[in-house]
C-alpha cells in the first residue's frame, strides 16, 4: 500500500510492527515497546487517519449512539492493528476493517433488541403503523441486518454485491434485507413509494 | 421528495455532522491494543494463581449457598457476564430464589429433549438466571450464559436457550406457592425450554 507523502507524519509514540519488506516506513526516533507488543508503524497511523472517520460515521448511523459507535469502531481498528502485519498485505484493508466494524455493530444491535424484547414486558404496545417517525426513529426500529443494508446502500452508495460482502451473506440475501428495510422505512416514515 | 432521496440526503447530513477527534481515537486504540496485546504469560500466571488459591481455600459459593466442592448442587455454569448486563433497577424480589426440579426420563418430552436429571435454577432479583444442568446435559455452543428473565404481573419471559436451541423468547404464567414455583406455558415455540420449565413444579430450595 503506497503512503501518500502528505499523510506520513510522525507521532511521539508508535507501535512499530516491523515494516513490510519493500515498504518504506518512517519511524519515530525512539519507538515505544510495551509488554512485548511492538510499536505501530507509520503506515497504520496514516491508514487510521484516512479510514477511521468514515467507518465511525457508518457505525454511528447504524447504532444511533455515537459513544458506543466510537467504542465499536475502536474495537475494529484494534483488531486491525493486532493483525496489521498480515492484513496490510490484503488488497483492501479498508474493506476488512469496515466489515469487522459493521459486524460488531450488528451483533450489538441484536443483543440490544433481544434484551429489549425480554425487558419490554407483555403489555400490548401501540401498533407502529399508526405512528410516523423521522429517519432516526425509523432506523432505530429496524433489525440489525436491515439497518446495515440501508446505511451501506443509501449512505455509502455501495452496490448490493459489496453490501453482501460486508454483511457476510449472499447477494440475494442482501437484496432481501435492503428490500425489507426500505419497505419498513417507507411505512414508518409514511412515505409514498416513489423510486428516485 | 422520494423515499430514496430522503434517505440519502438525511443520512449524509447526519454523517456530515460527525467530526471525530482522530488523534484522540488513535491514542485510545494504541493504548487499548497495547493492553490487549500485553495479555500474555503474566496474566495467565495470575489467573492460574487465583484458581489455585480458590481451590485451596475452598471459597464458599454464594450463588448456591453452599461450599464449592461439596456434594451439594452442581456449580452453575451460567454467568451474568452478558453485555449489556440486566438493569439492577428492574427488581423482581417476588420470584427471586433458588429452585430445584428433577425431570425423569419416564416423561416422553423429557426423554426426547434430553433434559433428564436434577436442575438447579437461581433467579436473581435483577433478572438474571443462573442455571445448573445435571451432569448428563451438555449445553449448546454458547453454554448457558447470559440468561435473563422479566416479569409483568403473572407473566414470566425468558431468553433461556436462545441461540442454542431456541430462536424466540418464551412466555409463561408463573405462580409461587409455599414451597413450589410453577410455570405454565403461555407462548413458547421452543420445545426444550417448555419441557424444562413447565413439566414439573420447581421446588424452592432453602
Amino acid at each position: 500500500m503506497a503512503i501518500p507523502a502528505s499523510s506520513v507524519r510522525t507521532r511521539g509514540t508508535r507501535l512499530g510492527l516491523p515494516g513490510r519488506p519493500g515498504v518504506a516506513t518512517t519511524r519515530a526516533p525512539s519507538p515505544r515497546t510495551i509488554g512485548g507488543v511492538t510499536e505501530v508503524d507509520i503506515e497504520y497511523t496514516a491508514f487510521f487517519r484516512d479510514e477511521f472517520p468514515s467507518v465511525l460515521r457508518t457505525i454511528t448511523l447504524m447504532l444511533r449512539d455515537q459513544p458506543r459507535a466510537e467504542e465499536i469502531t475502536q474495537d475494529a481498528f484494534i483488531q486491525l492493528l493486532l493483525g496489521w502485519h498480515k492484513i496490510s498485505r490484503y488488497e483492501r484493508p479498508g474493506a476488512w476493517v469496515r466489515r469487522v466494524a459493521v459486524r460488531l455493530a450488528m451483533r450489538s444491535i441484536r443483543r440490544d433488541r433481544l434484551w429489549a424484547s425480554v425487558r419490554e414486558g407483555l403489555l400490548p404496545s401501540a401498533p407502529a403503523r399508526s405512528s410516523r417517525f423521522d429517519v432516526d426513529g425509523a432506523i432505530r426500529r429496524l433489525p440489525a441486518s436491515q439497518r446495515a443494508a440501508i446505511v451501506l446502500h443509501y449512505y455509502e452508495d455501495r452496490p448490493l454485491a459489496e453490501v453482501a460482502m460486508i454483511l457476510g451473506c449472499a447477494e440475494p440475501t442482501a437484496r432481501v434485507h435492503l428490500h425489507h428495510g426500505r419497505n419498513r422505512m417507507r411505512e414508518l416514515l409514511g412515505e409514498d413509494d416513489d423510486v428516485a | 421528495m422520494s423515499l430514496d432521496r430522503r434517505l440519502r440526503d438525511e443520512l449524509r447530513r447526519e454523517a456530515a455532522a460527525i467530526e471525530p477527534d482522530v488523534e484522540r481515537h488513535l491514542g485510545a486504540v494504541e493504548a487499548r491494543a497495547l493492553r490487549r496485546g500485553g495479555i500474555g504469560a503474566s496474566t495467565l500466571l495470575l489467573a492460574a494463581a487465583i484458581v489455585v488459591a480458590a481451590i485451596i481455600l475452598r471459597v464458599p459459593d454464594p450463588r448456591l449457598g453452599g461450599e464449592a466442592g461439596s456434594s451439594g448442587p452442581p456449580t452453575p455454569v451460567a454467568s451474568s457476564s452478558a453485555s449489556p448486563s440486566p438493569s439492577a433497577a428492574a427488581a423482581y424480589p417476588e420470584i427471586a430464589g433458588m429452585y430445584v426440579a428433577t425431570l425423569e426420563n419416564a416423561n416422553t418430552a423429557v426423554k426426547r429433549d434430553g433434559v433428564a436429571g436434577t436442575w438447579t435454577m437461581r433467579l436473581e432479583p435483577d433478572g438474571v438466571i443462573f442455571l445448573s444442568p445435571p451432569a448428563s446435559f451438555v449445553p449448546g455452543a454458547s453454554g448457558l450464559s447470559g440468561i435473563a428473565f422479566s416479569l409483568v404481573g403473572d407473566r414470566f419471559r425468558t431468553n433461556l436457550f436462545y441461540n442454542d436451541y431456541c430462536n424466540s423468547i418464551g412466555t409463561y404464567a408463573w405462580s409461587r406457592a409455599a414451597n413450589t414455583l410453577t410455570f405454565t406455558q403461555v407462548d413458547d415455540t421452543c420445545s426444550i425450554r417448555r419441557t424444562l420449565l413447565a413439566t414439573t413444579p420447581w421446588v424452592i430450595s432453602p
